[in-house]
């Protein structure tokens, strides 16, 4: 109230006073009497939503926050925060983004909801299927697939729930019918890239965000290996694969920045775990989780879980691999009740395994898995629509951050 | 320890002089590196801050310099320190950017923050108009080009 009150009275006197005492070194009067630096700085501290509407202001402001140098701190201050989540709504038809918080769950299992704020919605003509990728530094990849007059019709789009900003992308020309797109972030060109391949590993196509198309060699043949989506950690695109040569199972690097695409066979019991583990981001490395029941089966995610096993990958050069046992806490079962969970990742800084409810029918929840202190919480979700008729699916991300550059 | 007592004479816009111990005036980035530089006299004119800012950011330099200086206790000494950044950054906006442009220039990092935290506090809820009025901005698009933009950003617009 304090200050709402010191504010009213500067107004008044501002327009006056402020020309006169800070003519000093001004070069127009439309100029800002502060220097640029100051300005990005305090820009730096702002919400999002103030950062719109500053960019109604002037043209001035409009174009310091176009600045790549206030864009980077922004993003750099973002990263340095705790990452949010990002939650997603998919029908066939929309899509809704909505971030909160992450939560702080503690030992007692009675978590304080987290509430999450709607972004935006991306609509796409027609009835269809819509994927959503996970966020790769601020963006999120968005593939529309529809059937028109009998064929098969792929829109793709990136877009950025923190500017609300959507770029549909060029149509990718290839001949063969089943495509697949990928998406990833280079971190030392600072350069957003979406890797495209045809199913049959015929082909393979490269587009750097605001650019076109472009052809490229890839040494190693491989099969499209579509159940689950990439992952992108720090500037390599990692997704599952089959060598066409030998039929055996893959994990494909593609360094995003040079291009070039790794293999990694999957040898020993390194096998199944590529064939049903869900890619994570352990601390900056490439790991696969599964879950495991008391006999060792692997198998769904619900209150009869016994066990996660993660495999990290240590040593992209030499494939080395370190496996993990996490044993499931005794109040896993009343936690987790009737709920059949999904993977969402691995928290970063706290290492926390991460979890949702498949499909969530009244309430919308995340489990934090934290095995340092053996616990399992439960979270619930507010904020999210949880209307799931027209085939509604909801989906959660972690290490979302915020990005305020506009993409051309 | 000689060199703390040493005082340091500083010079306003309008030629007047602050006598400060050369701790305080260390607290000043530039007069620091003034210093080491063998910049040896006594006074140093600040020919772009007037005496009524410059006074006030000497006495947030003796503060926090002072409360530097004493041992021990030191939760409560940095909850009081927070207390008094609040109370002396709660002026007028005005005097506010006059205090951020001398922080800015004479390189107080501690006050240049709490200064630009302020500033965006403030304008975190406002209205282009609001904000323009209190940076005294001139309001440089046109009718058609502020429509386009407000369109873009409508949605910061949405209660």
């Amino acid at each position: 109230m304090e200050t709402q009150q010191t504010l009213n009275v500067s107004w008044d006197s501002q327009r006056n006073t402020l020309p006169k005492t800070s003519d000093n070194g001004r070069e127009s009067s439309s100029a800002s009497p502060i220097p640029t630096d100051v300005i990005v700085d305090i820009f730096s501290r702002l919400p999002l939503k103030s950062i719109a509407m500053c960019r109604c202001v002037s043209k001035l402001w409009a174009s310091v926050l176009r600045l790549p140098h206030f864009t980077e701190l922004f993003l750099t201050k973002s990263s340095s925060r705790l990452p949010q989540l990002l939650h997603a709504r998919v029908t066939n038809s929309e899509l809704f983004l909505f971030s909160s918080a992450s939560p702080h769950p503690d030992e007692n299992s009675s978590s304080p909801p987290v509430v999450a704020s709607r972004h935006m919605k991306l609509s796409f003509g027609g009835f269809g299927e819509i994927s959503c990728g996970r966020p790769v530094s601020g963006l999120v990849f968005v593939k529309h697939v529809r059937v028109l007059d009998g064929e098969k019709e792929t829109s793709l789009a990136i877009c950025n729930p923190s500017t609300r900003q959507v770029l549909h992308l060029p149509k990718v020309e290839m001949k063969r019918l089943k495509v697949r797109s990928m998406f990833g972030y280079d971190p030392v060109d600072k350069q957003y890239k979406v890797l495209c391949m045809t199913t049959d590993g015929g082909h393979y196509q490269v587009l750097t965000l605001g650019g076109s198309w472009r052809m490229l060699e890839c040494c190693i043949p491989h099969y499209d290996y579509p159940l689950l989506k990439e992952i992108c950690i720090d500037g390599v695109l990692y997704y599952k694969s089959i060598n066409q040569s030998t039929q055996t199972y893959l994990i494909v690097c593609f360094d995003v920045r040079s291009e070039n695409f790794r293999p990694i066979e999957a040898k020993g019991s390194l096998g199944r775990a590529v064939l049903t583990g869900d890619m994570v981001n352990y601390g900056g490395r490439f790991g696969l989780i599964i879950c495991e029941d008391n006999r060792g089966n692997v198998g769904a995610i619900n209150r009869r879980s016994s066990r996660f096993k993660l495999w990290v990958l240590e040593d992209v050069e030499k494939q080395e691999w370190s496996e993990r046992v996490f044993v499931l806490p005794a109040e896993w079962k009343n936690v987790v009740g009737e709920h059949r969970l999904n993977f969402v990742g691995v928290a970063s800084r706290t290492n926390e395994i991460v979890l949702s409810s498949w499909y969530p029918i009244n309430c919308f929840y995340l489990f934090y898995l934290d095995p340092e202190i053996d616990t399992v919480v439960r979270v619930e979700m507010q904020g999210v629509d949880m209307d799931v008729s027209n085939y509604a699916v909801l989906q959660a991300f972690l290490d979302h951050v915020e990005d305020v550059k506009l993409y051309a | 320890m000689s060199e703390s007592n040493k005082k340091i004479s500083l010079i306003s816009s309008e030629g007047e002089a602050f006598e400060v111990s050369e701790a305080v005036a260390r607290e000043f980035e530039i007069v620091a590196h003034m210093l080491e530089d063998g910049c040896s006299g006594s006074s140093i004119p600040i020919t772009t801050v007037d005496s009524n800012i410059l006074g006030k950011v000497i006495e947030y330099c003796t503060k926090h310099v002072e409360v530097g200086n004493v041992e021990g206790n030191s939760e409560k000494a940095e909850k009081d320190l927070e207390e008094f950044d609040k109370r002396f950054i709660a002026v007028e906006m005005n005097t506010l950017f006059s205090l951020i442009l001398a922080a800015n220039y004479l390189n107080v990092k501690g006050l240049l923050n709490i200064g630009c935290q302020k500033v965006a506090d403030t304008i975190k809820d406002m209205k282009p108009e609001e904000v323009r009025s209190i940076f005294n901005i001139e309001n440089d698009y046109t009718p058609a080009e502020e429509e386009v933009v407000r369109k873009e950003n409508e949605w910061a617009f949405q209660p």
